[in-house]
């Protein structure tokens, strides 16, 4: 534990060094929920009669900031470039040795994304007045694991796809496809409950939504008690798959790796 | 000035070369981006659900609007976007000296350096949809709508050359400015629907500072028949304007320049 708060700290003093670009960074990260509340906006007074309502559209795509900033994982790619270049060899020795640089590289930039991204939530809140969120006391152990698993099963899926770089070359990858997959079924661009229900059933039962929807939906109160706990046994399901199969996929790669050099 | 076009061309052949020794990745990226886009046009379809316009955009409308955003983003990661990114980057690389001492105008040199050409399967499959899209509409287009639009469309790449170049210029200074295209993608993504939808402040700054309504939103109003003289008038002032900044910071920058050696 000590030596992830060393990393962490690590993290951060980088992350002040490249203040402007973390600034970008997390300007861009909220952009996509950005435009699509001013689109849902626009079509709200232009007459349309979506399943939410213009309060909760704001509270939506105010939350799903707030929860995408908690979850989102950007190492995968340098995962990849790592072990194309051979430099992962002096951290073979335990798999999670390595991974935690990376995931305390991910918390340390973190803390400082999140204090660029005060200001702009309460600016948009002040602005936009959303629907407030008010959970009850017994929802809130439901809420914590949802938001733990659903940074797990993102930030493990992320090494995942790192990993496949035992395997294959390509540029336009497995990545790309899982982030299109991602992108519509986490309920990043459109709030779940407005797509069509074909779409929903699928995303129950896949771990996408996990990682973003349902810890946004508990927060927005609109879960019986039956679809909460429904839900958590579902999301802790894949959080689990997620790291066997994340150590399954080390394990082949690590074979694969020695087989080729040393 | 032949000169000139001379390396130009020189330089697009040899891109163009490049691109078709890795054919299968210029094949398998445009297949995935067209996967992009069709999970957007099923995204309009949901908005579109009940109401048949959006702040005066019918969903047709709102297609080709689309369908002309995609077409911008192509062109400038053809011909603009590699020349800026590569400028930002030489700079922390130190390459910028070598750039300097060669016997053209180096602004000139750091513009049209590279081209890429990969991305035209997403170009062609563009052109294909925004056709059909088009005639969807059910209206005549004059060839004088189709030269103003294209007229509008170059001004708007011209104006955010300028504005990418002005803010590429500021690597002299923030030596690590890399996630310039994170940026890109942002501002890309905000212009794909009509610039309308942005209301209150965000209109100044989406209509001068970043002036979002150049890269689709004009160029198809043009298209449609919604002529307005004006529009030309202030894309002409404003690119002038905006090519006027961005060499001034230039050149100041250049004076300031402490390179790597010297």
């Amino acid at each position: 534990m000590n030596k992830l708060f060393t990393v962490i700290k690590m993290a951060l003093a980088d992350a002040l060094i490249y203040r402007v670009d973390i600034l970008i960074f997390m300007l861009s990260d909220i952009a996509r929920p950005f435009v699509f509340l001013f689109l849902w906006l626009a079509a709200i007074s232009s007459g349309a009669r979506p399943p939410l309502s213009q309060e909760e559209f704001v509270q939506y795509y105010l939350l799903a900031m707030i929860i995408g900033a908690f979850t989102m994982v950007w190492s995968g790619p340098f995962i990849s470039s790592r072990i194309r270049s051979g430099r992962i060899s002096p951290s073979i020795i335990r798999p999670f040795n390595y991974v935690f640089f990376d995931l305390g590289n991910n918390i340390g930039e973190k803390v400082l994304k999140f204090i660029y991204l005060i200001p702009v939530l309460l600016l948009l809140s002040f602005v936009f007045k959303p629907k407030p969120s008010i959970i009850d006391f017994q929802t809130v152990p439901f809420f914590v694991v949802s938001l733990i698993n659903a940074f797990l099963i993102n930030y493990l899926m992320d090494v995942c796809l790192g990993f496949m770089a035992f395997w294959t070359d390509e540029s336009v990858s497995i990545r790309d496809a899982n982030d299109l997959v991602k992108y519509v079924l986490s309920g990043w661009l459109f709030p779940l409950s407005v797509l069509p229900l074909i779409i929903q059933q699928i995303s129950t039962l896949l771990p996408y939504r996990y990682t973003l929807s349902f810890p946004i939906e508990i927060l927005m109160g609109k879960l019986s008690l039956n679809e909460l706990i429904f839900g958590t046994v579902i999301s802790t399901f894949w959080s689990i798959c997620i790291v066997l199969i994340t150590k399954m996929i080390w394990q082949k790669g690590l074979r694969k790796y020695s087989a080729a050099g040393a | 000035m032949n000169r000139y076009l001379k390396i130009i061309f020189v330089n697009a052949k040899n891109c163009l070369i490049r691109i078709m020794e890795f054919r299968s990745e210029v094949i398998s990226w445009s297949v995935f981006s067209v996967f992009w886009i069709f999970v957007f046009l099923a995204f309009v379809n949901v908005i579109f659900g009940q109401i048949t316009a959006i702040s005066g955009w019918t969903k047709d409308q709102v297609l080709v609007l689309f369908t002309v955003q995609e077409l911008f983003i192509g062109c400038m990661w053809i011909f603009i976007l590699p020349g800026v990114l590569d400028f930002s980057k030489s700079i922390s690389k130190g390459e910028l000296d070598f750039m300097l001492l060669r016997p053209i105008n180096t602004r000139f040199l750091l513009t049209f350096r590279r081209f890429e050409f990969d991305q035209y399967g997403r170009i062609i499959v563009t052109l294909i949809l925004l056709k059909i899209f088009l005639s969807n509409l059910n209206i005549s287009i004059s060839l004088l709508n189709v030269v103003g639009a294209l007229l509008i469309f170059v001004l708007g790449m011209f104006i955010f050359y300028s504005l990418f170049f002005l803010i590429a210029t500021l690597s002299f200074w923030f030596i690590n400015l890399f996630n310039l295209e994170d940026l890109l993608d942002s501002v890309v993504n905000a212009g794909r629907y009509p610039s309308s939808i942005y209301k209150g402040g965000l209109k100044i700054v989406f209509g001068y500072i970043i002036p979002l309504a150049f890269t689709a939103t004009f160029p198809t109003q043009i298209l449609l028949g919604n002529e307005n003289p004006g529009i030309f008038i202030s894309a002409i002032l404003i690119a002038a304007g905006m090519f006027f900044v961005s060499h001034l910071f230039w050149n100041f920058a250049l004076k300031r320049y402490s390179s790597a050696s010297s």
